[in-house]
């Protein structure tokens, strides 16, 4: 049909009834639209939403979402996925044109796009609700026209709506009744080569928060009477906005969910809690099924708290029900295999009812230890008295507080001791005896035990076959029975796990065999100073040696290593040709997808902090043991480039943000010690959530940041573009700190707009990128779009008073990708690359902030994603986009020839610079040499840490369908 | 149906009645629409084998044979066929269960959820081989090794009580493999080990890797080279024994293939794999030796020297594999794929939706995750022969066409022609013929990929997804709590049973099935003295 074919038809149109059905019909009245698309799930196939021609498919970028009840529609809520159609040019009028929707808002914010058209003739068609306004507008490369419409519409409705261009003027209609307001264009709209419909994306302002029914192109500017016809009927069929997919929601702390395994049956229980924002009576109800927004495919029940602990208790309903602020649930019979979906109910004191959003957790995440009782079989009588073990095995435990990881028992003789400590700890022991009689002896009590295997292994032989670093805790059967030390201790010394692994030899009893001067000679010439040595005479003489830090080891506590955001750890151990350590879990399946540029692991204190999709681990980072691990369905954050990290350690504290809250969690046992609050958490009526966090002389960096602004990367996105919906660079309102013990307020700074990406502590000085606009207007979404503002200044603050020590104003406005700010030796760094992915790097004196120098230049490694780098600095080096420069002068030292492949950034100890190749990689600093660690691949961003004398490697590829032959975790050490 | 297509149609069949067809080993593809087309392939693909037999052979009505066959390795031979030509009568009891007070710990966890990227959910689990302790089983004796606590097991095939225990000093991943009296498995703490079957006494243990280094790898402290390959056994009492194993995770670490002596040990040689895993369960034919690598493709080697000859090409990797002539079937990629590479042409030829395949002379059973698919192959080979032939015709004319409109374009605008391009120059009669020629040619593929449907004898629906093996008289397939039974004749339900656990291990031997299920149990069934 040809297009006077068509006009001719549209003139002919009659007004019909709407009748709802899963046919598509059109969407205002019997006009053959250009194209129209019903937004349901059963028009999607494979991964497009089909148009009634089929001639335009809507290519889905994420994984959509439906209502289910009361209708069918599309449910945008946050940052879920969007779709794009290629639409062609000649089907489009030039002359005139109408862009309709059926949309309910749920939430009003800041130019969220309902639809747009836009084309590569720099046309841009947009419908939008803006503020409680929908608007129309025409832009192009002359200029841009608005049409607004008159009244408010009010969150939660249905409203067709139509933005008109009738040739010569645009007009936005609005369920028949508000025309709004009209604007006048000169020209036809010349559609270029590419033409495409866009739904759910935002390039700057808001994203729409709500549902979407139909969406709809007519070669006509409708009137009033076609939306008349376009209405009728039809709002009574289209599904309510349910609370349980837009809220409000009740925010609570957590939840946090930690699963354990059922001792009779192959089904784990979970251990469900969180905290109320105030004293309350909650319910949980629970589910099993696939991701649905409304309701569980299969609703399990509800259950209530059965253990009020809380010492907040204002009230109490009746005579027996206590509000409380912690709740916790043990849910039972989880299968390991499913995944379930909860949701908390909470009733105040005045009876108000909360609730909050689903939250999803696998049953699959169960990282304690099979649980393998021990049988109580008696060892056979010779002559040992059976408490010496026993007692030896409690004062061990008791002293040392080890009982997760490896225990290495040399002269373990028939295994005593290892099935004593199996009792009284979760370690796993490695029995090691010369004696082939008594090793199999051992085997045989063990296993009689039910632990040979599982919990205790008994190796024949020395221990010259073990590999370094792994064991927590090393003890001796031997020196325990006879008074004798095993060998020497340069033996075993190499297996001693760095960071606290405790050697702990010695016999009980008044008068032991065991002398000092037999302890003497078996350290030999050791240097033990790095350590902790005792010598305790309690009942027995023991000697205990607890190690200290490699020494020249480094430690990865931020994002990008430290709060100076120089990716380097300054470990000199990490060198050379390097060989495997460990490897194991956590495997592909509670990560996240590699895409989404996720936050960075971190060490600390001998620990691997690992943040996965919704779950974190603290594991031991020398040998790769699990030592906590919890699920948080709402903790998650991605797009590193465009934002900063949620997780941030020190020492034995690790600090995640979440929501308004940043929790401090033990990185020994993943208990939640402290929950600080954002700043202030909302700023009139926006929700305000806590966005950078780091921790710098004892001082917890925070800012706060509007709700809906941090990415979580769900729908698979590489954020590798330069558009807003990708990259809109994260802000923040305000900049504070606190005490990082006691969550004492320090200073606040809220002179303008910071961009989270840029915030950087060095020396005692808080540097970042701020906008002060003059307007004074919030920017409710929380991100600046693609461009940066043309009012940027750096800012130079004392971190210990938050006084502003100096500001520079600077012109980015070219950059576009992304912009960080990074320092080391006074020099402060910022990069950032602009819309032909040109790297733009300039150097300032920290002190003042005088300039220092700058470069521009073309990306240079051609992979997929190297526009998006960050800086390294390493000593008086600065790496970025493949250059090495002189940090101060700027001088180009080298430039790299060779294209890393891959989309990850560099991370570098003091020797060597890490990265993904196809797979793990690293490169010589010095020399230059690059080797790649073949088997397994690293993420799509910074996956890699040299820290503790290690290259840690936690599964970061999850999601890659290629065909690396492994996904796993692993850890790397210099050959030995 | 065009007056062509008849004609060919008839010297098709005329040509099957005559019984033309044998012999070779053959690949064919096939657009068959009730499967999920695959990555890269236009069309759904299935396997036609060695046909020895004549077109129009059909599989034997059943005959119950009192034969007793061992299963003596993984998936009964080192084809992996799982398939036994014994037949069990039914109904199938149980006489008895052996449960491990530890659940089967697998080496590897699950796969990832989804690739965001491609956006392809529900991704398959590609490194399957640890998950329930698998069995073989002669006579009268079971064997499997525990990746719960490092031992071999024999248990008395009658009563399931324990004959004997052999300590390891890392998890026995990989079932063992029985030969000439003897046991041979490797342990993820390095050593290929060699038992007397009868009373497990240690014959020989051989360190596979280069050194004895026990490093932590998941979650136990195990060699840095442990044996995840299975041990393969070739040749008889009357030849000299072999036995070959691989071991090592990391490529960084170099992965090592060996080939040693059966009687004792001894290595005769050993290649170096640097670029690949070696994980699951090893394959042989007379000749070579197939590697499987964990979430990659199959490697193969020379069996008399090790010499590595090539990867295997074509889709996405993983731990199943089976030989079939010359063919390799391996899967199951991103989300359940059976890739079928022809050795001979050294290339992949189709790839079509399923888990698990079984293959006999005459028939090949497809399972996926909601089907079993029974193919009489031998009508289907003449079939998909010709249409493979009219394919490329059909490819040549296009070729033709295409490079004589390419040619006119040249002409208009007036540039100079080479030899070559020349004589591309068609006249419009020759044009037209040829369109008219494409034309037939695309109708007859059409109706051929049409005839080819009928070739599926029948497709029955099957909730046991998760494990499949043939005997002479079933299939029978393991699903989430429950094992059964099918007729390999009609799809028909013969039989079924409930189990504790989702059933990865099946193996049939003397009268008995075993079921192995992921909560560390093993179910001996015992065949029916009576029935069908």
């Amino acid at each position: 049909m040809r297009i006077s074919d068509r006009f001719k038809l549209i003139r002919q149109f009659t007004v019909i009834l709407f009748i709802f059905s899963t046919a598509l019909q059109p969407i205002v009245a019997e006009t053959p639209e250009v194209i129209s698309w019903k937004l349901s799930q059963g028009q999607v196939k494979a991964n497009a939403l089909l148009d009634g021609s089929g001639k335009y498919p809507l290519v889905i970028d994420g994984h959509p979402q439906f209502t289910r009840e009361g209708g069918e529609a599309w449910v945008l809520g946050g940052e879920v996925s969007g779709a794009t159609a290629k639409l062609n040019p000649a089907d489009l009028s030039q002359t005139e044109i109408s862009l309709i929707a059926w949309v309910l808002v749920a939430e009003i914010g800041e130019k969220e796009i309902i639809a747009e058209l836009v084309d590569s003739n720099q046309n841009r068609l947009v419908l939008a609700a803006d503020e409680d306004r929908f608007m129309f507008s025409i832009s192009s490369e002359e200029g841009s026209k608005t049409a607004r419409s008159n009244t408010p519409f009010i969150p939660g409705r249905w409203y067709l709506v139509g933005g008109i261009f009738d040739g010569s003027s645009i007009s936005i209609y609005v369920n028949t009744i508000d025309k709004g307001s009209e604007a006048y264009i000169q020209d036809n709209i010349i559609f270029g080569e590419m033409v495409e419909l866009r739904i759910g994306y935002s390039d700057e302002g808001s994203k729409l928060k709500g549902l979407i029914n139909e969406v709809a192109i007519y070669n006509q500017a409708l009137t009033t009477q076609h939306f008349s016809a376009g209405l009728a009927g039809k709002r009574e069929t289209l599904p309510d906005a349910p609370e349980s997919i837009f809220g409000p929601f009740m925010e609570v702390q957590g939840p946090f969910i930690e699963l354990q395994p059922d001792d009779a049956t192959p089904w784990l229980s979970a251990l469900v809690s969180w905290q109320t924002p105030e004293p309350m009576d909650c319910t949980l109800e629970f589910g099993l099924g696939a991701a649905e927004v409304e309701s569980f495919d299969c609703f399990l029940g509800t259950r209530i708290p059965i253990n009020p602990f809380d010492d907040n208790k204002t009230s109490v309903i009746g005579n027996i029900k206590k509000l409380n602020r912690k709740h916790t649930i043990l849910l039972e019979k989880i299968n390991p295999e499913k995944s379930y979906y909860l949701r908390i109910r909470g009733r105040c004191e005045d009876g108000k009812e909360q609730v909050s959003q689903a939250y999803e957790f696998d049953g699959q995440f169960n990282y304690t230890q099979q649980s393998q009782p021990v049988r109580d079989v008696p060892y056979p009588s010779n002559g040992t008295d059976p408490s010496l073990y026993r007692s030896f095995a409690h004062r061990v435990v008791a002293d040392t507080g080890i009982t997760r990881g490896y225990c290495l028992i040399v002269e373990a003789n028939e295994g005593w001791l290892a099935y004593e400590l199996a009792q009284h700890t979760q370690l796993q022991i490695i029995a090691v005896d010369k004696d082939p009689e008594d090793v199999q002896k051992a085997r045989q009590f063990l296993d009689k035990a039910g632990i040979y295997g599982g919990r205790v292994t008994v190796f024949e032989g020395t221990t010259d076959n073990l590999g370094p670093y792994f064991a927590n805790l090393i003890v001796s059967d031997e020196t325990l029975t006879s008074g004798e030390m095993p060998g020497r201790l340069s033996d075993i010394y190499g297996h001693l796990r760095p960071y606290g692994g405790t050697i702990y030899l010695g016999q009980t009893g008044r008068s032991p065999q065991l002398t000092s001067a037999k302890i003497e000679t078996w350290i030999g010439d050791m240097d033990l100073t790095t350590g902790n040595t005792q010598l305790e005479q309690d009942n027995g003489l023991f000697w205990i040696h607890r190690r200290g830090a490699l020494p020249g080891a480094g430690e990865w506590t931020h994002q990008y290593a430290n709060p100076a955001n120089n990716a380097c750890s300054h470990d000199s151990l990490i060198k050379g040709e390097v060989e495997v350590l460990w490897w194991g879990r956590p495997g592909p399946r509670p990560m996240p997808d590699r895409g989404p540029r996720n936050p960075a692991p971190l060490f600390a204190n001998g620990r691997l902090l690992v943040q996965g999709n919704r779950v974190f681990f603290g594991m031991d980072a020398y040998n790769g043991t699990i030592l906590w691990s919890f699920q948080t369905p709402a903790f998650r954050r991605a797009n590193m480039p465009r934002d900063c990290s949620n997780m941030v350690v020190s020492g034995d504290r690790l600090y995640i943000a979440s929501g308004s809250y940043c929790y401090v969690i033990n990185a020994q046992t993943g208990q939640r010690e402290e929950i600080f609050t954002v700043l202030a958490p909302s700023i009139g009526e926006h929700k305000v959530n806590w966005g950078y966090l780091a921790l710098s002389n004892g001082l917890l960096i925070g800012s706060g940041t509007f709700d809906g602004a941090q990415y979580f990367g769900d729908q698979g996105e590489w954020y590798e573009g330069g558009s807003g919906h990708e990259a809109g660079k994260v802000t923040s309102e305000y900049i504070f700190a606190l005490d990082q013990n006691s969550g004492e307020v320090i200073w606040k700074h809220d002179a303008g707009v910071l961009i989270n990406s840029t915030v950087t502590i060095h020396k005692q000085t808080v540097y970042l990128l701020e906008s002060r606009q003059a307007d004074g207007k919030p920017n409710f979404s929380g991100r600046f779009p693609a461009e940066l503002p043309s009012d940027l200044h750096i800012v130079a603050l004392d971190a210990q008073t938050g006084v502003e020590k100096w500001t520079r104003p600077v012109d980015y406005s070219n950059i576009r990708f992304m912009v960080y700010l990074a320092t080391a030796q006074n020099t402060l760094v910022a990069a950032g690359t602009d819309k032909d992915k040109n790297f733009h790097t300039f150097a300032y004196d920290t002190e003042m902030g005088h300039p220092l120098w700058n470069h521009t230049e073309q990306t240079k490694k051609t992979h997929h994603s190297g526009h998006l780098s960050h800086p390294t600095i390493v000593g008086d080096r600065l790496y970025v986009n493949k250059f090495s420069f002189d940090l101060r002068s700027g001088e180009v030292l080298n430039l790299d020839p060779f294209d890393w492949h891959g989309c990850g950034t560099m991370s570098a100890g003091q020797h060597t610079i890490f990265h993904r190749y196809e797979f793990h990689g690293m490169m010589d600093i010095e020399t230059g040499q690059r080797t790649e660690l073949l088997g397994v691949r690293s993420g799509c961003w910074l996956g890699l840490i040299p820290a503790g004398g290690m290259l840690l490697a936690p599964e970061s590829g999850s999601g890659c369908s290629c065909r690396h032959a492994l996904q796993t975790s692993v850890a790397y050490i210099p050959k030995q | 149906m065009t007056r062509k297509w008849k004609e060919f149609s008839r010297r098709c069949w005329k040509q099957q009645s005559r019984n033309l067809v044998s012999a070779s080993s053959l690949f064919t593809v096939l657009r068959y629409s009730s499967f999920r087309i695959l990555t890269g392939l236009t069309v759904v693909s299935l396997l036609c084998l060695f046909s020895t037999v004549s077109l129009f052979a059909t599989e034997p009505k059943t005959q119950l044979k009192t034969k007793r066959i061992a299963w003596p390795t993984y998936h009964k031979d080192n084809a992996r066929s799982a398939s036994t030509d014994e037949m069990l009568k039914f109904p199938l009891k149980k006489s008895w269960e052996y449960t491990s007070v530890i659940k089967p710990v697998p080496a590897w966890p699950g796969p990832s959820k989804w690739d965001g990227w491609g956006k392809v959910f529900e991704l398959k689990d590609r490194i399957i081989f640890d998950k329930v302790f698998h069995v073989v089983a002669a006579n009268g004796r079971v064997y499997f090794g525990s990746s719960v606590d490092n031992q071999v097991y024999c248990l008395d095939a009658q009563t399931g009580e324990i004959n004997w225990k052999f300590f390891t000093e890392g998890p026995v991943r990989l079932a063992p493999s029985i030969a000439n009296g003897k046991v041979y498995f490797g342990s993820d703490d390095g050593f290929a080990y060699c038992l007397q079957a009868e009373s497990g006494v240690l014959i020989w243990k051989q360190q596979v890797g280069p050194k004895d280094v026990r490093v932590p790898g998941n979650g136990r402290l195990i060699s840095k080279w442990p044996v995840r390959s299975g041990v393969v056994i070739v040749g008889g009492a009357s030849q000299g024994v072999e036995a070959y194993c691989c071991a090592g995770v990391f490529p960084k670490e170099s992965v090592y293939l060996v080939g040693m002596n059966a009687n004792d040990g001894q290595i005769r040689w050993k290649t170096e794999i640097k670029d690949l895993t070696a994980q699951g369960y090893m394959l042989a034919s007379e000749n070579r030796l197939y590697v499987t690598t964990g979430r990659e493709r199959p490697l193969v080697f020379d069996r008399q020297s090790g010499k590595r000859l090539f990867q295997v090409a074509g889709g996405g990797g993983g731990t199943y594999a089976l030989l079939s002539g010359d063919a390799l079937i391996y899967g199951p990629g991103k989300k359940g794929e059976v890739n079928l590479f022809d050795q001979k042409v050294k290339d992949q030829l189709a790839s079509f939706a399923g888990n698990h395949m079984v293959v006999t002379p005459a028939m090949s059973y497809l399972h996926t995750d909601t089907d079993i698919t029974a193919l009489d192959r031998s009508t289907y080979l003449q079939l998909i022969r010709n249409r493979k032939a009219k394919i490329q015709t059909r490819d040549q004319i296009s070729a033709q066409l295409k490079a004589a409109k390419e040619v006119r374009e040249l002409l208009q605008q007036q540039k100079e022609l080479t030899e070559t391009q020349k004589k591309n120059i068609l006249t419009d009669e020759q044009s037209n013929d040829l369109r008219q020629q494409l034309s037939e040619c695309a109708e007859m593929i059409d109706q051929l990929t049409a005839e080819m449907k009928k070739c599926f004898k029948w497709k029955i629906n099957c909730d046991y997804p998760l494990s499949l093996i043939r005997t002479g008289n079933a299939l029978f397939t393991g699903g989430h709590g429950s094992v059964a039974a099918f007729s390999p004749d009609d799809g028909r339900l013969i039989w079924q049973a409930e189990v504790d656990g989702d059933v990865y291990g099946l193996a049939v031997s003397e009268t008995r099935l075993y079921v192995s299920t992921n909560y560390g149990k093993i179910y001996c069934f015992l065949a029916s003295e009576e029935g069908i």
